[in-house]
């Protein structure tokens, strides 16, 4: 990782520099070269490896995303140096030393939602279903989180709660996104007295705390989860806005956007052509950051009340309904902490991993790509 | 200077006027209103229609927004809560103090801890100890607050009985909350400084300086740090606004006698006044505090001083 | 790329970094021990031995003004009954005794009662207890009192006047059965007129009556401080110690969240708590420095029907669905048996009460819900559902956020959804429940009345009251007769059995299904001995000591 912000801080800063760790797409000069010795667990013991053939298909998918977008970012391997493991995995292996967050990142949300996707599917009990005579077990074969006061078993809540997360996550940061997008765009390309109104709105938005935001807005509309999805999705729209905005400020005043216009292109083909591709890389960031914000503010909200409704399994009504229990019921507070905590941590290293990865300057829109 | 000053304050008048009002349209359209939260259960229409009328609840929209902003900004009357009756601005007045305190207390807790520990974990990169502060951050700002303060709770105050569980009034009660509410500012700001002193320590002024003969020392304290301060700076801004009316969630759980509580408490009852009186004092304490970040970063690097100003 | 920066950097710029890094975290570190004290005692309690310490009690909610005649929330009446002192107060078995009333003398024709005061009662300003003094209370009461719960019965009084220095006439245009009821709430406490004069809208702040307790400090936000009265020689009937207290102090902390509460009592930085979610009930058996005191309410918690909305408009859907409720279940189940089952709208202390009407009502059986749905139009789908002309049956209940109302409505879903009828749970903030109730936009209705009086059905069920307190639209003229008689009915007798003729009709028609009368508990550390629990669940603090540490 910290190689990384190295060599994003020299003079080369080509997106592609991170590459070099990178196989060309579609050469099969890889496959047929021959395994390097490996060196008895050089770099890493077997569990790393078996770790890496998991990560294998993520690696790979990240991989072809980068270099749809960014074609010139393919650049000759090097050969492996005496005492690495060569070939794929080596290469792997490398890239996960060069940014482990990423990697972590991406392993602990598959994790979750793995989890989500798969407990569902494998488990006998229903979400709401009320186990007759099993209130309050703790941990067992049976059930792996215990039950809660009402009987019911926990694993499957908190399975559940991950498809309530995902869910609200997405949606909010989905609405952020849109309107930061459009809103951002007009600004930044039209700028004058649209860029000023904007701006001042979205400053004073800023002004108020989020959180009392959200609790009037699901006050005013009554508690239930697709409010707070409304609430967290307007809560968020000024980072995207300024981020947007910004980004597109910068770009707009480009050559290459001038001469485009100078030339008669439409106001919308610039737009896309020249202005949104710098936008991409910072908005991937910003959004992956976003989601982990808003889980957690989310959850908060539904802590005290203000979320989806009983019986809704959501994380933090979990955790809430845990703390009454917290000295004779301890796993009713741990695991639903502990899914919240691991999906917010694996998408904030995602969030930091991709920004290494895709946007390493991070100056070109105003620093700090955080909401 | 003068003219940006002029400029910025205007501007921040504009603002808080119009998120006052969309924050009283927003109010006032919530269903129910306080002539119902108030009598309760047991109440008749009449009682209520009487109620309402009393407490000029059936003015329409645009006059009600008027007189209240009118006699709030001229007057400086805050107006009185719908539901007890008392001057806003005395209730606003005795919630203040103790919620400065908090939020001073915890940001200059995020700022020593964020500071040590982004400078540590920028002293040595890529070693054992950055690691651990990189972890550290992450977790810093994974942790559900209402989870850290139930966690730490239980091991200060119900097992080791070093802390008490609740309120206010002595230094002790104020540990807890302000280390819950420190957390995450400390944790941005550590990862926000560990970014940029490394951003700035490879960058060419630094390499300059060195080479003309100037100290380690001075680059460090005239050179490198301003020049790192300035993201961390900006988040703390963000940061108090959140401290100042958004910590209702731990001033909940610790009974600490703070200005979101009585926020949410209005926000549920439907008492307008005070919301609004809220409203009226966290804005502009954010605007002036984001002026005085934007001040003090024109103050650390000359760049800015001779563009924006 | 460490040796790049010893080539740039030389080596002590790093140790530079590191000292400066060190001493800010040396700063915080020391900073953090500064402010922890750790061997502080932390309990209240102060004095053991003679003087009966403090007693300090968490209350959820603080009240916004201690002026009994004003709007009430839950904080309000926890305090007042220990500064002000009512003319009867109701004993735990439900008789009405007097208390700043020695004894009550009705005329011929009921439209008037004489109350005979008791002499030697001085208020906290040291002036005295006297006919003037009741009537300027409730002349108050009748002129700024509209936003008292017990608004509605002080208007039934037409006039109260002072007899002579120790007598008090009430005079009513019609007689009125539940005046005692009234009387005895603690919103009824007599003020002293010196003080109400003296302080004017500030009384709130500085209440002044006769109750064993004076007002101390009030720190807004944080809590109210409560005062031994020493001159108080005037003890309600149910406690042995008549005369002032054995507590210094009566201290209410304000904390809000219930978990902090019980925190706040095993750490012991609160004595006393009170309890109304069954999910501590495991904790508070696990500490043995913990004692738990059940107290039966006038409560009831029930499920309503909207009986203006079809199909909830149909006696026999509510029926069915009402034989689709296992009450055991949900009291064992989402009560943890903190709860007694409920088969009539009145609770056991309330007058009327006759366990052998919930005969009346619908008891669990699953087999009746398929034959009254049947009967009703209603047909079986393939997957176990009903519907009637094209329209499935569902509906959607309505409770507030109150716990354990989340609980309770999760149980009564799955009740539901195993007859086939599936529900949507909606929680709302209380006002907004009770916005929607007066709207109608509810199908199920999951709520609860606190009523001293069996007048209760009066208020809840009587077609007069629809679209107020009538949340659920039964109207029903038979029982609005019944009901109007019985608050007009002085003898008692006769008015319990007009109320059980109301219960059976109303248990028959279902417009409610009463699930459960809620219990109470008063958590206790083991330092506070001699609690007593009166009526409405109040503490009793007259003999209390709190032992030291």
């Amino acid at each position: 990782m910290n190689d990384v912000k190295d060599m994003a801080s020299s003079t080369e800063a080509l997106p592609g520099s991170m590459g070099a760790s990178v196989e060309p797409h579609g050469s099969l000069a890889s496959l047929v070269r021959p395994p390097e010795a490996d060196g008895g667990g050089g770099s890493g013991s077997r569990a790393a490896r078996s770790l890496a053939g998991l990560l294998l298909p993520v690696h790979g998918a990240l991989r072809r995303f980068w270099y749809f977008w960014y074609p010139a970012a393919r650049c000759p391997v090097p050969r492996p140096r005496a005492g690495q493991v060569g070939g794929r995995m080596g290469l792997l292996l490398q890239s996960f030393r060069r940014s482990p967050a990423l990697h972590l990142g991406a392993f602990l949300v598959a994790m979750v939602g793995l989890g989500a996707i798969l407990v569902p599917l494998l488990t006998p009990y229903g979400v709401d279903q009320i186990i007759p005579g099993a209130r309050l077990q703790p941990p067992s074969l049976v059930h792996p989180f215990g039950t809660d006061a009402l009987g019911r078993d926990m694993l499957t809540r908190v399975a559940y709660g991950a498809h309530l997360a995902a869910w609200t996550a997405l949606l909010a940061v989905g609405i952020s996104l849109a309107c930061g997008l459009v809103l951002g765009s007009l600004a930044g390309y039209y700028s004058g007295w649209i860029d000023q109104l904007l701006s001042r709105g979205m400053d004073g938005w800023l002004a108020l705390p989020g959180a009392l935001v959200a609790v009037i807005i699901v006050a005013r509309l009554g508690a239930s989860l697709d409010n707070l999805i409304l609430a967290l999705g307007i809560m968020g729209v000024p980072a995207f806005y300024r981020m947007v905005r910004n980004t597109t400020l910068g770009a707009r005043r480009m050559p290459y956007a001038e001469a485009a216009v100078a030339l008669g292109a439409t106001d919308a083909r610039v737009m896309w052509r020249h202005v949104f591709p710098n936008i991409l890389s910072p908005l991937v960031v910003l959004t992956t950051m976003r989601l982990g914000t808003v889980l957690l503010t989310g959850s908060s909200l539904s802590f005290i009340g203000l979320g989806a409704q009983p019986p809704a399994p959501e994380w933090g009504a979990l955790l809430a309904a845990g703390r009454n229990h917290v000295d004779t019921a301890w796993w009713l507070a741990l695991f639903p902490g502990l899914a919240v905590t691991a999906t917010v941590v694996g998408l904030n290293l995602l969030g930091d991993g991709l920004r290494d990865l895709l946007d390493p300057m991070g100056a070109r829109h105003g620093g700090w790509s955080e909401g | 200077m003068g003219y940006y000053l002029i400029r910025r304050l205007s501007g921040a008048l504009i603002t808080v006027l119009v998120v006052s009002f969309l924050a009283y349209v927003a109010l006032t359209f919530a269903p129910g209103d306080a002539a119902e939260a108030l009598i309760g259960e047991n109440a008749s229409a009449d009682q209520i229609a009487a109620l309402r009328s009393q407490m000029r609840l059936d003015l329409p929209l645009w006059q009600r927004y008027w007189e209240y902003i009118s006699s709030a900004l001229i007057h400086g009357d805050l107006g009185r809560s719908l539901v007890s009756g008392r001057g806003v601005g005395e209730l606003l007045a005795e919630r203040l103090p103790s919620t400065v305190l908090l939020a001073l207390v915890s940001m200059a807790m995020a700022t020593i801890v964020g500071l040590g520990v982004g400078l540590l974990a920028a002293s040595r990169p890529g070693s054992k100890l950055d690691l651990a502060a990189t972890a550290g951050t992450v977790l810093g700002l994974a942790l559900p607050p209402y989870w850290v303060a139930m966690l730490l709770v239980m091991l200060f105050s119900l097992h080791l009985r070093w802390l008490p569980v609740f309120g206010s009034g002595t230094p002790a009660h104020l540990v807890l909350p302000s280390v819950t509410l420190a957390m995450p500012g400390a944790a941005t700001v550590a990862r926000l400084i560990r970014a940029s002193v490394l951003e700035v320590k490879g960058s060419d002024f630094v390499r300059t300086a060195l080479a003309k003969g100037l100290s380690p020392r001075r680059t460090l304290i005239l050179h490198v740090l301003p020049n790192s301060l300035i993201p961390a700076l900006t988040a703390l801004g963000l940061n108090l606004s959140y401290l100042v009316g958004g910590a209702f969630v731990v001033e909940t759980i610790f009974a600490w006698p703070g200005l979101g509580r009585l926020t949410v408490q209005a926000i549920f009852d439907r008492d307008v006044p005070v919301v609004m009186g809220a409203v009226l004092v966290v804005v502009p304490i954010c605007l002036s505090v984001s002026l005085l970040v934007d001040l003090l970063h024109a103050a650390l690097d000359p760049r800015v001083r001779h563009h924006a100003l | 790329m460490r040796a790049a920066d010893r080539t740039v950097c030389g080596g002590t710029w790093w140790s530079m970094f590191e000292r400066v890094a060190a001493l800010l975290m040396m700063a915080a570190v020391v900073a953090g021990c500064a402010t922890s004290q750790p061997t502080q005692p932390l309990s209240n309690t102060a004095r053991p031995g003679e003087s009966g310490g403090t007693l300090t009690r968490a209350m959820t909610a603080e009240p916004t003004s201690l002026d009994p005649q004003g709007a009430a929330n839950s904080g309000l009446n926890l305090v007042l009954p220990y500064l002000f002192d009512t003319l009867v107060t109701r004993t735990r078995d439900g008789r009405f005794v007097g208390h700043l009333a020695e004894s009550w003398q009705a005329s011929a024709d009921g439209r008037s009662i004489d109350f005979k005061l008791r002499s030697g009662v001085r208020f906290h300003d040291g002036t005295p207890l006297n006919a003037a003094a009741v009537a300027f209370t409730f002349d108050r009461f009748k002129k700024i009192g509209d936003k008292s719960p017990i608004a509605a019965n002080i208007k039934e009084i037409s006039r109260v006047e002072a007899v002579d220095d120790l007598t008090v006439r009430f005079s009513f245009d019609k007689p009125t059965a539940t005046l005692w009821s009234t009387l005895a709430m603690p919103y009824a406490g007599i003020l002293s007129p010196k003080a109400v004069e003296a302080a004017g809208d500030g009384f709130g702040s500085r209440p002044v009556g006769t109750g064993p307790f004076k007002m101390g400090e009030w720190q807004r936000g944080v809590g109210i401080t409560l005062v031994r009265n020493p001159d108080y020689s005037w003890g309600p009937a149910e406690v042995d110690n008549k005369g002032p207290v054995k507590l210094d102090k009566l201290v209410f902390k304000v904390i809000p969240d219930a978990n902090t509460q019980f925190s706040a009592l095993q750490s012991g930085e609160v004595d006393v708590i009170f309890i109304t979610e069954p999910t501590f009930l495991d904790r508070v058996k696990a500490n043995s420095n913990l004692r738990l005191e059940p107290i039966n309410l006038d409560s009831l918690i029930y499920l309503g029907y909207n009986c203006a909305k079809p199909p909830f408009d149909d006696v026999k859907v509510r029926q069915g669905l009402s034989h689709a409720v296992n009450k055991a279940e949900i009291v064992k189940t989402a009560l943890g048996g903190f709860g007694i089952e409920a088969g009539t709208p009145l609770p056991p202390s309330l007058l009327g009460y006759d366990q052998s009407l919930s005969s009346f009502g619908q008891s669990y059986d699953p087999a009746r819900v398929k034959a009254l749905l049947s009967e009703a139009g209603f047909t079986q789908t393939s997957d176990g559902g009903w519907q009637k002309d094209g329209r499935k049956l569902s509906g959607r209940l309505l409770t507030s956020t109150r716990a354990p109302n989340d609980a309770i409505a999760t149980v009564l879903q799955s009740q539901f959804k195993a007859v086939g009828v599936p529900v949507e749970i909606q929680q709302l903030d209380s006002a907004a429940v009770m916005k929607a109730t007066t709207e109608g936009a509810f199908d199920l209705l999951l709520w609860r009345y606190d009523w001293n009086d069996p007048d209760a059905l009066n208020i809840y069920l009587s077609s007069g009251r629809i679209r107020q307190t009538n949340r659920v639209f039964y109207s029903n003229a038979k029982v609005d007769a019944l009901l109007k008689q019985a608050a007009e009915e002085m003898d008692q007798p006769k008015r319990a059995s007009l109320y059980q003729d109301a219960q059976k009709i109303i248990l028959a028609e279902a417009p409610w299904q009463p699930l459960y009368y809620p219990i109470e508990g008063m958590v206790l550390s083991s330092r506070v001995k001699g609690v007593k629990v009166g009526s409405l669940g109040r503490m009793l603090v007259n003999d209390v000591t709190v032992a030291g540490n």
